[in-house]
């Protein structure tokens, strides 16, 4: 890989007449396999490197990247003529150096043929994929009095296994993504896909089209996607600054009931997916109590939307890579553990719906509608489960979705391992939530 | 030492240089952010080990360790079980010189970003906002394909501009336009604000309305258009989708015969435009979708070799170069007349998150247009679609009018109910 690091003295003084710079050096070492209907298909091993700096002169800023060291050489700062600073760039003045997670070290060969047998096909299943990778990334950002080191180890799989009756198909999915190795998780995650292969299939008998509206309970799954993509987003700071979040004005305020608080929290805990030390601006990564007891508490902040609009910095600045400016970014999303035990929110329901395991979603974070994927539904009557339902959506408006809930499970459970997009740019995210319950959603 | 002389392709070993710069200018309001400029140079080793295909994308400064690379490689080969030709297959690439409109490399980014300024206080003097937002994007690549005793060049250049409004009306509703330039003169960015105005006009105090949507036609605009037609017609086109038939998209089906779609990878003016995919196959005109039935899969070439089919050169980032949907005969506006009972969808909420293979599909919209006998009606916001892809487009009207939205030449679609 290219020596950035060896560039960085030589940067540091070049850069020296600046107001204000932060260099980000990235290196990332990545073991990819793509195994497919019995067949390890793709096995490949990546690696590269990058490096960007951000730099300001008066009131002028840029930012330039690059992956070939020859281009660092020549670099020199340029003073442009139109203003493109509005706050005043800080650094967190910290020296460190983290490692989050162990590297793997699992036979890699052993590892994929099992990947492969895992996917061997079957009656009515007409593809199986999954992929797997292990990934370190080091990250290192320094800037006149900071420099922050941080490496992480993600290992990460995906399964998804396609059924197929006459002109019926059911796909479903699901992924095991850590912030460290999986060396022993990935044996339990391909038990868990050979029952996901069955269910698929049990799926080309369940009904489609379920609409109307219902009193539902969100599992794990689909209480994190709630908290992250419907609720996360319209609590970063940029979204309020610019004025495209419904919740702008609303800091301090009541908008949900007591009993239901929501968190984003980056601080190495469970192996989440979207852990993190430190964010990419090189500042401490706090816990954020979005909600606590049913109040607007914090927001998502970089450095400049935490000046902007005169609040902590928590240390919410993610980037894809080095060759974008860090923005406010959540991390890992759900609502807090609640009281309620689930087998009694269900019992309790006359008629409603179990909602099982999201497809994605999206939000207008600017009016607060979001829509969302659903795998799965058990239709409830009187508290026992009478029909099942597949390829679902359910939406509505955020903050009367907050304030219709009406109980929180005492289980918790891991559950998201996503790619949350945001202007171009995707970071690791994750979840460990519990079932919420809500009352009278639109369905379909 | 020249790159080039570095490189020693063989029967198994070929390589790809890209070379690219980017630059983006994001402008808030009446508030320029940071300018980013990012620069990239990759080479793709392509190789084959005992009939295993590997590939590896390196940096440049990787370039003196490629021996312990291709070594590496190897290594990596012995864990794959698909298998590959012998040796790569040599095809017939005929060159084709690019007429892009050169001018594109030197833009004035000053004057661009003065022009958005301009874009925004108009657009605000005329219509109240909570928020504009625009971002210039312009993107240069220029590629290398090395094979033995051949040398491909092709450079691209690509400008492309968004503008997000969010209107200060109850409703909130926003609204996004994107522009793709393929000559400079489209560049115009002052000139885009009369359009923004009056749309803005058009969908402000939107109202939520209990309809059923089954009982309109649907018209989509072109960008909507383009995002339906890569969500359910595109991602299921591959070769491995056809010959499982995994996907509601098989030869059984069919739609209008209006509907005809097709790629073209040498229009003059397009970015998309190339002679050869990264398989280093020609690439060819192809007639996806033919008088309303499907015609026609995309393959990479290690899945022809799988399935014994003929590559199709589509080993390419978005999977076509350009892709056309045949335009009608009547402009947009007697469309609009025509139709009694119909809604504009703008906006889809939610499509990532429907079974594309399944074909149909349950979305939001957070704005619409309702058109009655003709006329723009009203603006209503957050409907339910549920629709299926396929009996949507039994009966449809294109307009005369096209645009581009990326990769994708597309006229506005009318969904007819009867």
């Amino acid at each position: 890989m290219p020596d950035f690091e060896s560039h960085i003295d030589k940067l540091q003084s070049k850069l020296s007449s600046a107001d204000f710079y932060r260099i980000f050096v990235e290196s990332k070492k990545m073991q990819f396999c793509l195994a497919k209907d019995g067949q390890i298909e793709t096995v490949k091993k990546e690696s590269n490197s990058g490096i960007s700096v951000f730099y300001t002169l008066e009131k002028f800023s840029y930012f330039y990247s690059t992956n070939n060291p020859e281009d660092m050489q020549k670099f020199q700062m340029k003073k442009g003529k139109i203003k493109s600073l509005d706050y005043v760039p800080k650094e967190s003045c910290i020296k460190d150096k983290k490692e989050l997670g162990k590297e793997s070290f699992a036979d890699f060969e052993t590892v994929i043929k099992e990947l492969a047998k895992t996917t061997k096909l079957s009656k009515n299943l007409v593809s199986n994929t999954i992929n797997y990778y292990t990934k370190n990334v080091n990250r290192r950002i320094v800037c006149a009095n900071t420099d922050v080191s941080q490496t992480t180890h993600y290992g990460f799989a995906n399964f998804v296994p396609v059924a197929k009756e006459g002109q019926k198909i059911r796909t479903d999915q699901i992924r095991l993504g850590r912030t460290n190795n999986i060396d022993k998780s990935i044996f339990s995650f391909l038990s868990e896909a050979e029952e996901l292969k069955q269910n698929t299939i049990k799926k080309l008998k369940y009904k489609e089209g379920l609409r109307g509206n219902f009193d539902v309970i969100l599992n794990s799954d689909l209480s994190d996607l709630l908290a992250h993509e419907a609720f996360g987003h319209a609590t970063e700071s940029d979204l309020i600054y610019k004025n495209q979040s419904v919740l702008k004005g609303k800091l301090k305020q009541k908008i949900a009931p007591e009993f239901v608080s929501l968190s984003d929290n980056p601080t190495p805990k469970r192996d989440m997916w979207g852990c993190f030390y430190y964010d990419d601006e090189g500042f401490s990564a706090k816990k954020r109590e979005l909600v606590k007891n049913g109040e607007l508490t914090d927001l998502i902040t970089t450095e400049r939307y935490a000046q902007k609009l005169h609040l902590k910095n928590l240390g919410g600045a993610r980037c894809e890579s080095f060759e974008q400016i860090p923005i406010p970014r959540m991390s890992n999303t759900s609502f807090e553990q609640g009281k309620d035990k689930l087998e009694n929110m269900i019992k309790e329901m006359k008629t409603g719906l179990v909602l099982k395991n999201g497809s994605g979603g999206q939000v207008n974070t600017a009016t607060g509608v979001y829509q969302f994927g659903v795998k799965e539904a058990e239709l409830i009557k009187n508290g026992e489960v009478i029909d099942h339902f597949v390829n679902i959506t359910f939406g509505g408006n955020l903050i009367s979705a907050l304030q219709s809930i009406v109980a929180v499970s005492k289980e918790m459970d891991y559950s998201l391992v996503g790619f949350c997009g945001k202007d171009g740019q995707s970071v690791p995210v994750g979840g460990y939530g519990p079932n919420i319950k809500i009352k009278n959603v639109r369905v379909g | 030492m020249n790159i080039l002389e570095k490189l020693k392709p063989t029967d198994t070993l070929r390589f790809i240089i890209s070379k690219s710069k980017s630059i983006e200018i994001n402008v808030e309001k009446d508030c320029v952010q940071t300018p980013i400029e990012n620069n990239r140079t990759n080479i793709t080793i392509d190789t084959i080990f005992n009939r295993k295909k590997v590939t590896k994308t390196i940096e440049l400064s990787n370039l003196n360790n490629l021996k312990q690379i291709l070594e590496e490689m190897k290594n990596t080969a012995k864990f794959q079980e698909l298998e590959f030709y012998p040796k790569f297959p040599k095809f017939k690439i005929k060159k084709i010189t690019s007429k892009q409109d050169k001018r594109f490399e030197k833009l004035d980014f000053d004057k661009i970003t003065n022009d958005i300024l301009f874009l925004h206080k108009k657009v605000s003097s005329n219509v109240k906002t909570k928020s504009v937002q625009s971002i210039f994007e312009y993107d240069e690549c220029e590629e290398t394909f090395i094979e033995i005793s051949k040398t491909y060049k092709i450079k691209s250049i690509n400008p492309a501009f968004t503008v997000e409004v969010a209107l200060a009306d109850k409703s909130g509703t926003t609204f996004d336009k994107m522009y793709f330039f393929h000559k400079k003169e489209e560049l115009q960015i002052r000139s885009f604000a009369k359009e923004i105005i009056a749309k803005l006009k058009q969908i402000k105090d939107s109202k939520e309305e209990n309809i059923d949507s089954q009982k309109y036609d649907l018209i989509f605009p072109q960008k909507e258009f383009a995002e339906i037609i890569s969500h359910f017609i595109i991602s299921n086109t591959g070769l491995e989708s056809h010959i499982k038939a995994d996907s509601y998209l098989n030869q059984n089906i069919l739609f209008d015969k209006k509907l005809n779609i097709f790629e073209d990878p040498f229009v003059d003016y397009s970015p998309n435009s190339t002679y050869l995919d990264s398989d280093f196959v020609p690439t060819c005109k192809k007639e996806i979708i033919k008088d309303g039935k499907y015609n026609q899969y995309l393959t990479t070439l290690q899945y022809a070799f799988k399935y014994k089919k003929e590559p199709t050169g589509n080993a390419l980032d978005s999977r076509i170069s350009n892709l056309f949907v045949k335009c009608g005969n009547k402009p947009y506006e007697n469309l609009i007349k025509e139709t009694k009972k119909g809604l504009i969808i703008y906006q889809i909420l939610g499509l990532h998150t429907t079974n594309s293979k399944e074909g149909s599909f349950n979305v939001v919209v957070p704005l619409a247009l309702e058109v009655e006998n003709g006329k723009i009606k009203k603006a209503l916001k957050n409907i339910s679609l549920n629709e299926n892809f396929v009996k949507m487009l039994q009966k449809i009207d294109l307009s005369k009018e096209t645009n581009w939205f990326d990769h994708y030449n597309v006229p506005h679609l009318f969904c007819r109910r009867n």
